[in-house]
């Protein structure tokens, strides 16, 4: 049974623009301690549900919940959101810009002075506090945008491809960030395409394919629960050397990763794959997100056709 | 709370404004050449003195009578000949010349000027006093009947041509103004669209906020630069002391107009702007708005005492161009201000309303530029 005493709640929350539907009867549940990751191709929806969550759009249908009621303005003051794009002004200083969006929401000039500066600090900025946006890398101007947000303390940080573009020991910094701010009782959802890239960070997973969520649960569980398993070998595999039941979805000089469908033998594909090549390194595991993601869609379509058969034969 | 959110908006507007050294130059060179216009005109304004040369015998008094002319300073030259005397009007050494001959002449370069009209007179009443005291007539006498006979000039409102043109450089200042700070106004919300600024502010400031805070900041800044351009207008007046009566009140009661024009026309570009999806289309967006304006401008400078200004004065859209001017030359009843006041500033509401449902509805959606059927 889920809490929902302090948790943020989204319930059959549906979108449409121009009549076509981006958001179709989403749930997500949000609670505090836990890192929930909105994942998906672009074009899924994960950006219009935040700008729901945050009520920067009211959705044709659904609702919003935090600790088990109707969200409300001031609700939304508590939290904080740090959108795809930098949400920032670009001719502002990176210490004007965060005080000015404290005082927004409702904090002394005085401490949210004092609050920008250390957060500067933590985020290693505090010598271009008087800098524009404008003079800082894209690495840092995400930095200034996640100060942003978190400027004001919130109790949830909703963050929106906060690693796009960044490099591999930025997107490590910016994770440490939000793990304290989970540490310490915070809610976290972030949402990302680059599903690999996050799959340490999320505890808890959505994943959102054509506004509809096709796959959710926590990770680790929904990695056991998969009927897949994965192959790996430090080889390049040609896909003919395997026979049914292995797929390679993935092969270069760094490796190949083959999908092994359920109750074929693992053994087997390794040997075939033996007798043309010698291989030192393998294993098998369980999928990785991003191949549980393309299983999921994979049957996703296939009902979609079964429907769509089904309706033309009726 | 609503309230000081628009105050941080446009606090924020203001602070950053005057941050942009782009604003100060602008301010500085609007402030120089205002200054410049008070100024030179008087410092290259005709001389009050001429040279005039004077050729034969003066037996009347005409060198006196000239140099006593007033506000003006005269020097007399002689020359023996009516032909030495043209030569130095021709090289610009005297302003023109009088020939006492008979008849006298006056030679000049320029027949139409003031200077040769009243020499031509003060030549023509001592020669005519001559003539009369020859004839033995009291010469006193015909001037005395001369002067009861000359009907005196009473003008009727002298200063209206300077309220007048007051009047026209309030509509010019408010036309340009608006036409800069619209495509302004625009552009700003297009930009803050197009980088997501406004998602994160969304969040926490009402739309309405948001948009007439913008309003609100770059209108006042706006109106910082207009302030370049009218100290140097109000200290010449003041200073000067030729400050046209009525002046103040033109300008006070135009103000009226100004403002709600102003707000008018930014918020409508505010709404405008949110429906742009990069900012380079803000200035398409803006584009009927500066044709109203243009459209509203020449109507009203072309025919704005007449009756056509009259039905003018009640359409909000070019009434803060119309009205001033008809106030400034005293034309149309009181209750036409009045009309004209309250139909503005209840377009202004109602339009402040309508940009602020096209603004909210226009700044989440993203993808691609919308037109007005798309958030109505």
């Amino acid at each position: 049974m889920r809490g929902v005493s302090d948790s943020l709640d989204v319930t059959g929350v549906t979108q449409s623009f121009d009549g076509r539907r981006v958001v179709d009867r989403v749930d997500l549940h949000v609670e505090p301690g836990t890192v929930v990751g909105l994942l998906g191709p672009n074009g899924a929806g994960k950006t219009t549900l935040m700008r729901i969550i945050f009520g920067v759009l009211t959705p044709d249908a659904g609702e919003v919940r935090w600790c088990g009621r109707p969200v409300t303005a001031d609700d939304r003051k508590r939290w904080g959101y740090m959108p795809q794009e930098r949400g920032l002004y670009r001719e502002m200083r990176c210490v004007d810009q965060l005080v000015w969006l404290a005082r927004l929401y409702g904090i002394d000039r005085g401490v949210a002075h004092a609050r920008a500066m250390d957060l500067l600090e933590r985020l290693d900025l505090a010598d271009r506090a008087r800098d524009p946006i404008r003079d800082l890398s894209g690495g840092m101007a995400q930095r200034v945008q996640l100060a942003a947000a978190m400027v004001h303390g919130p109790e949830l940080l909703v963050l929106d491809e906060p690693f796009a573009g960044l490099d591999p020991s930025a997107v490590e910094f910016l994770s440490e960030v939000v793990r304290d701010h989970v540490g310490s009782g915070g809610h976290l959802v972030f949402s990302s395409h680059q599903l690999d890239l996050v799959e340490d960070l999320c505890e808890s997973i959505v994943l959102m394919h054509r506004g509809r969520v096709v796959l959710e649960g926590e990770l680790r569980e929904l990695r056991r629960a998969s009927s897949d398993r994965v192959l790996r070998v430090d080889v390049a595999v040609d896909p003919s050397w395997v026979g049914a039941g292995a797929e390679v979805t993935e092969a270069g000089p760094a490796g190949s990763r083959l999908r092994l469908e359920p109750g074929v033998d693992a053994a087997g594909v390794l040997d075939s794959i033996r007798a043309h090549v010698a291989v030192d390194d393998f294993g098998v595991e369980a999928p990785s997100l991003s191949e549980l993601f393309l299983a999921t869609i994979r049957d996703d379509a296939a009902l979609d056709d079964e429907r769509h058969d089904e309706g033309v034969g009726g | 709370m609503s309230a000081r959110t628009t105050a941080l908006v446009v606090e924020r507007e203001l602070r950053e404004g005057l941050r942009r050294k782009s604003l100060w130059a602008l301010f500085g060179l609007i402030f120089l050449g205002s200054t410049a216009l008070m100024v030179l005109p008087q410092m290259f304004a005709g001389s009050d003195s001429a040279t005039i040369v004077l050729v034969g015998a003066d037996d009347q008094g005409v060198a006196d009578a000239l140099t006593s002319l007033e506000d003006i300073t005269i020097t007399i030259v002689t020359e023996p000949d009516r032909e030495a005397a043209t030569e130095v009007v021709k090289d610009k050494d005297a302003d023109l010349a009088v020939v006492l001959d008979d008849p006298p002449v006056i030679v000049t370069r320029n027949v139409n000027s003031t200077l040769a009209a009243r020499v031509r007179s003060v030549v023509a009443d001592r020669l005519l006093a001559g003539a009369f005291a020859s004839a033995d007539i009291d010469s006193d006498a015909v001037a005395k009947a001369f002067a009861e006979a000359t009907p005196t000039i009473e003008p009727v409102d002298a200063q209206q041509n300077d309220r007048e043109a007051v009047a026209v450089g309030v509509m010019a200042v408010l036309y340009i103004l608006t036409v800069v700070l619209t495509s302004g106004v625009a552009s700003a919300v297009a930009i803050e669209k197009s980088n997501r600024v406004s998602e994160v502010l969304l969040a926490i400031v009402p739309p309405r906020s948001l948009l007439f805070g913008k309003v609100l900041g770059i209108g006042a800044i706006g109106m910082l630069t207009v302030l370049g351009g009218a100290v140097p207008v109000v200290v010449r007046f003041f200073v000067g002391g030729d400050l046209p009566t009525g002046l103040g009140r033109t300008i006070a009661s135009s103000s009226l107009w100004f403002a709600g024009g102003l707000a008018l026309y930014l918020m409508m570009a505010g709404g405008l702007g949110a429906l742009a999806e990069r900012q380079e289309e803000a200035g398409a967006l803006a584009t009927p708005l500066t044709l109203l304006l243009v459209a509203g401008y020449l109507v009203a400078l072309t025919t704005g005492d007449g009756t056509v200004g009259a039905v003018l004065a009640y359409v909000p859209f070019v009434s803060p161009m119309v009205e001033p001017y008809r106030i400034a030359i005293g034309v149309g009843p009181f209750v036409e201000r009045v009309v004209s006041l309250i139909v503005l500033y209840a377009t202004v509401v109602v339009m402040g309303r309508l940009a602020s449902t096209v603004f909210r509805r226009g700044i989440v959606r993203t993808g691609r530029r919308l037109h007005l059927r798309d958030v109505l």
